[in-house]
């Protein structure tokens, strides 16, 4: 996690949204709104889980505001940045 | 050892899923003598041809023979569902009938609960006209054979294919295998035991629920649709994201169901120590696979707890719901009850009926609740009258007889409460519709 960029955290969460989605990563835009790709509540509870297991973070802790989690690379952006006070 | 058979056009084995849904239906008829059945309701206004529908209708269904298919059990003892085979006939009843505005809602709840007529009949069509250009079209189903959101999906394909679009790709891509889940045993047995660790929590504080009406035989299911407008759903996206957060709609509504319901279940002795428990059917498709997998149960549950003592405080419920519901995807808790109720697929159906109610000593829990998927009927017309409102009314397997479900069609979206007459009073019922518009 540590030595991730924010590219590479954008390609992990595609390929586990695309699994989440039954899609092909191809098809899900990094500056598409989360909702628009189809994801519900659970669908997103199973990102916020994705990335627990994947890169140690509790996101569900920590406020789930629109800024960070409104598209794959603002979501991939807050990993990277790190848990927040 | 892993058993591959060989999939066959006549027989479609049973999820563990689908297996339970046979047996709610085989406690709901020991309770009320009603079935596991729901009913999708389309108000329509525009015009609205009897003989046109039922003639694309008979049409159409012929592509369907699992239509009129019934379970069995296989050699190997996995249960399945026997299709006939393909040119059978496949009878649908459509009923008509003229109502006044005043009657419809009582029509409606009439065609709810009246059962299907024979054993092998799971889809029925009823048509209510209130006049010339505004008609309802209830289509009532089992829930054998389809989810919410698979009858849906039904109606919509059904839609598409009157309107002579080419949708053959789409019918011919629905699917109707299914492996019959006879391998990795021990995965299962682990789900099962995971499962039961998670229900015995479930089962420590004493469980609020609504007395039974007596006696229980012979009660029909009454149904309270709460309309939101395109600019209530609007606003009510908006305070579900301020109160629970960024795409908490789920949680959101079920936490305002339970303040709702809260002041009934105390005004009826429920004490500050019991706890409420909330089966919570969730869909395992997405949207477009919704449109494939239509037939049969895609469907698992989560389950939640909120003390009676916190269920006034809507802020501590989401919280607590949101919690909930994070460890439980967490702990793969919808995978553990679909993967091990395949092992319960051995037991005859009155049987696992009557496990499913010993962990709560007679009970199931305090009040099912759902979200209709958004997948399933998405055209603005249907024949060729327009489609203003879309909404469920499933009758809640009892117990716990009460449910709550929503679902949202284009720019509306209703809650529908459902309970076994005699359960809550109509003035108990006006009072839950005025807090859960002042909740949302």
């Amino acid at each position: 996690m540590e030595n991730m960029s924010v590219q590479e955290v954008e390609q992990k969460l595609v390929q586990e949204i695309a699994i989440i989605l039954c899609s092909e990563p191809a098809a899900i835009k990094l500056d598409a709104p989360l909702p628009s790709l189809g994801l519900d509540s659970m669908g997103f509870v199973e990102i916020l889980v994705f990335v627990e297991k994947t890169f140690g973070i509790r996101l569900i802790e920590s406020g789930l505001t629109r800024d960070d989690f409104q598209t794959i690379h603002a979501l991939a952006s807050r990993i990277c940045t790190g848990p927040r006070s | 050892m892993r058993i591959s058979l060989p999939y066959s056009r006549k027989k479609r084995y049973l999820t563990g899923m689908d297996w339970i849904v046979a047996a709610l239906d085989c406690i709901s008829r020991r309770f009320t003598g009603g079935s596991n059945a729901s009913q999708i309701v389309l108000e329509l206004r525009g015009p609205f041809d009897d003989e046109k529908f039922k003639s694309a209708l008979g049409d159409f269904v012929k592509m369907f023979p699992v239509l009129r298919g019934y379970p069995t059990r296989c050699w190997n003892l996995a249960p399945f569902w026997k299709i006939p085979r393909r040119g059978s006939q496949v009878p649908v009843k459509v009923e008509i009938t003229s109502v006044t505005e005043s009657g419809v809602h009582p029509a409606l709840e009439e065609s709810a609960n009246t059962p299907f007529s024979e054993a092998r009949e799971h889809l029925v069509f009823r048509i209510f006209h209130v006049g010339a250009d505004r008609h309802f079209l209830a289509m009532r189903f089992d829930h054998f054979l389809f989810d919410a959101q698979g009858a849906e999906a039904l109606l919509d394909i059904f839609h598409c294919w009157q309107q002579g679009e080419d949708c053959r790709a789409r019918i011919d891509g629905i699917s109707l295998t299914e492996p019959a889940h006879l391998s990795d045993w021990m995965k299962k047995f682990d789900y099962g035991r995971l499962l039961v660790r998670m229900l015995l929590e479930l089962t420590k504080k004493p469980l609020a629920v609504l007395p039974r009406p007596t006696p229980l035989k012979g009660r029909k299911f009454q149904f309270s649709i709460i309309r939101f407008s395109e600019e209530e759903k609007r606003a009510i996206a908006v305070h579900a994201e301020r109160d629970a957060g960024f795409m908490m709609l789920m949680p959101y509504l079920l936490g305002s169901a339970v303040t709702a319901l809260n002041d009934v279940f105390k005004a009826r002795g429920c004490s500050g120590e019991d706890e409420y428990v909330v089966s919570v059917s969730v869909d395992h498709r997405r949207p477009d696979v919704a449109q494939s997998k239509l037939f049969f149960n895609n469907i698992s549950f989560l389950f939640f707890r909120i003390p009676v003592f916190l269920a006034g405080d809507r802020k501590q419920v989401l919280e607590t719901l949101r919690t909930q519901m994070y460890d439980q995807i967490k702990s793969d808790f919808p995978t553990a009850i679909s993967e091990s109720s395949m092992v319960m697929r051995i037991l005859p159906l009155k049987v696992l009926g009557w496990i499913l109610l010993r962990p709560f000593k007679g009970e199931f829990a305090s009040l099912g609740f759902s979200c209709v998927g958004k997948g399933g009927y998405r055209p603005e017309k249907f024949m060729e009258a327009t489609v203003e409102n879309l909404y469920h009314m499933p009758l809640v397997p009892l117990p716990p007889g009460l449910g709550f479900v929503v679902n949202q069609y284009g720019n509306k979206m209703n809650a529908t409460l459902s309970f076994v007459d005699g359960l809550m009073s109509r003035e108990e019922i006006m009072a839950v519709e005025t807090r859960v518009r002042q909740l949302l």
